[in-house]
């Protein structure tokens, strides 16, 4: 029996050996091709779950080779069984980090992508509003027109003209500041150059541009600006409101505006529409200027004192002392209190009650008149004065002295007035008094009798 | 006059004599597997080593002209002996090297119908011979181990 044992167990042993047996170059051979296959499968690696899902099976690769460390150790020479471990892990640790930033990344591109459709809503939200507020003041232009061309001076009719004005103001100032929302929406990542898009970037840009009618809407912008300049029945506050509105939108001209330039460098059409803003820019610049000095003369003209045209600080200062020069060389008797009654309106209720008090400090500011021409301006209106002064004293004098008759007069009149009737009052008590008495006499007699 | 003479031939003796380095192990860990060019040159690069192995397949098969890309096993024994095998080959060839050549030392037959998946394995002080995943001998510069 024992015999039998031996003869199997060698059988087996014998056996089992020649099957077993495997080439050492082949076991290197598997080992350096399944350890490539990990490199590659851990470059190609999508995810962190697919990265541990690869460490796992290199664990057990490792100990599947355990037993051939030795082999392995010269076979792989000047590699060795830890080594080409080690090189896995370092590439494993190399693909967590890259998938790490890659995942960052892909959050970051999610979140831009998100923003971007956010933009594009916002954007197409905006141009609605855009397209209502311009509707509503083109209305309210024509309305302004239609009432400036109508209007008297009753005071109710002034209050809705200003209210007019106003809400035209605040109109075009709302579809300003939605314009400008838009343009810099569409330019997001402003310090992006547009050199660098791609032609991807650069198709969706033109895209958004198209969309939201930028070009025309900014085109309308300076348009209605100007012509909102031009109706000349502004306040020096609504300059103030109007310049601001203007540095505003131009400093973002001066930023957007070569970038839509080179957007549309080979597209003529477009480019010619930029080069018409940007001279209506300029324009509107120039109006600014033109509208106050529109509006100055609009004052005097109201007070019938038709000055020469002017539209620069010198030209006013010139056309103010000619007109008082023509003013004071006249000699007609005749037009005496016409000649005083128009230096009251041009030197008290023009140039001191409302020049020198609301529109010289925008006019000094604005650096649109000197001090010395206000000086030059002022003693000539002094030395009308004192042309003027006697004759207007006389008349002041007389004035006063008519009054002062006149108020006498009617102090006595009333004082009179008011004797005679405190006698009347007197005399009829007196007489209800007497009637009283005999009333009473005749009583008591009846009772007597 | 004898001293003297004896000493002389000491010294002459000794100056002749070879210097061995031993213990030495020249065995290779694993075989290498090459691969013949058109002019039938193989190249170790991890050895630096290039050999011609034309007259070896002439030797083998009687052509040496259909030599182009022949797979070639060699591994290096503990002696440094070099023992190639090819598959097809009947024999197992072991060189030994002598003054910049590659001499035949021996030739082992190892199949009559020749070995189709041959392979080598280093195991001190034997070379084992496989066909395949099938271990035949272990091989020694002089023979088949158990047949000596």
């Amino acid at each position: 029996m024992k015999k039998v044992l031996i003869l199997i167990f060698l059988t087996t042993f014998i056996f089992g050996s020649s099957v077993l047996a495997q080439s050492d170059y082949r076991v290197t051979q598997e080992f350096k091709s399944r350890q490539r296959s990990f490199e590659i499968a851990i470059e190609y690696a999508k995810s962190l779950s697919e990265l541990e899902k690869i460490k796992r099976e290199i664990l057990e690769f490792k100990s599947e080779y355990r037993g051939s460390k030795k082999l392995l150790d010269r076979a792989l020479y000047p590699n060795t069984f830890q080594s080409s471990f080690k090189s896995l892990e370092k590439k494993i640790a190399y693909t967590t980090k890259k998938l790490n930033e890659i995942t960052t990344l892909h959050q970051h591109v999610s979140k831009l992508e998100s923003d971007y459709a956010e933009v594009t809503k916002q954007l197409s939200q905006l141009t609605k509003e855009v397209l209502i507020l311009r509707k509503s003041n083109s209305r309210l232009m024509t309305q302004l027109k239609a009432f400036k061309n109508n209007y008297g001076g009753s005071k109710q009719k002034l209050d809705s003209l200003n209210n007019l004005i106003k809400e035209l103001k605040q109109g075009i100032s709302q579809r300003d500041t939605l314009i400008k929302e838009i343009m810099d929406n569409i330019f997001v990542d402003k310090t992006k150059r547009i050199e660098n898009l791609d032609s991807k970037e650069l198709k969706g840009l033109k895209g958004q541009i198209q969309n939201t009618s930028l070009i025309e809407n900014i085109r309308s912008l300076v348009d209605d600006n100007v012509k909102f300049l031009q109706t000349n029945l502004l306040k020096p506050e609504d300059f103030k409101d109007l310049r601001n509105e203007f540095n505003d939108f131009d400093s973002r001209w001066e930023h957007f505006g070569p970038k839509l330039f080179e957007i549309y460098a080979r597209d003529e059409s477009q480019k010619n529409k930029l080069t018409e803003i940007d001279s209506l820019i300029k324009g509107w610049d120039a109006s600014l200027n033109t509208a106050v000095w529109n509006s100055i003369n609009e004052l005097f003209k109201t007070h019938q004192i038709d000055l020469d045209n002017f539209s620069t600080g010198d030209e006013f200062e010139k056309a103010c002392i000619s007109f008082i020069n023509k003013e004071i060389n006249t000699n007609d008797k005749n037009r005496k209190i016409a000649r005083e009654q128009t230096y009251l309106f041009f030197a008290e209720r023009v140039w001191n009650e409302q020049i020198k008090k609301d529109w010289l400090p925008l006019l000094l500011e604005n650096k649109m008149i000197t001090k010395y021409q206000v000086k030059n301006i002022d003693s000539k209106i002094s030395e009308w004065k004192t042309k003027i002064g006697d004759s207007k004293s006389f008349l002041i004098y007389g004035i006063i002295v008519l009054l002062a008759i006149l108020i006498i007069g009617s102090l006595i009149f009333l004082n009179k007035r008011n004797k005679n009737k405190i006698e009347k009052i007197t005399y009829l008590d007196t007489d209800e008094d007497e009637n009283i008495t005999e009333e009473n006499d005749n009583d008591k007699i009846d009772l007597d009798e | 006059m004898k001293k003297s003479l004896f000493f002389l031939v000491v010294t002459i003796l000794t100056g002749c004599a070879s210097i061995a380095l031993k213990p030495v192990d020249f065995a290779w860990p694993i075989e290498s597997v090459l691969e013949t060019n058109k002019n039938g040159n193989i190249a170790e690069n991890r050895y630096s080593f290039s050999i011609n192995v034309k007259p070896l397949f002439f030797e083998e098969t009687n052509d040496s002209l259909h030599i182009n890309k022949k797979t070639v096993r060699i591994i290096r024994d503990i002696k440094g002996y070099y023992y190639f095998v090819a598959p097809g080959f009947k024999n197992v060839y072991i060189f030994n090297v002598d003054n910049g050549e590659m001499i035949l030392y021996n030739k082992i037959l190892v199949s009559e119908l020749g070995v189709d998946l041959p392979a080598f394995n280093q195991r001190k002080p034997y070379i084992e011979l496989l066909e395949g995943e099938k271990h035949l001998y272990y091989l020694t510069p002089d023979g088949i181990k158990g047949k000596d």
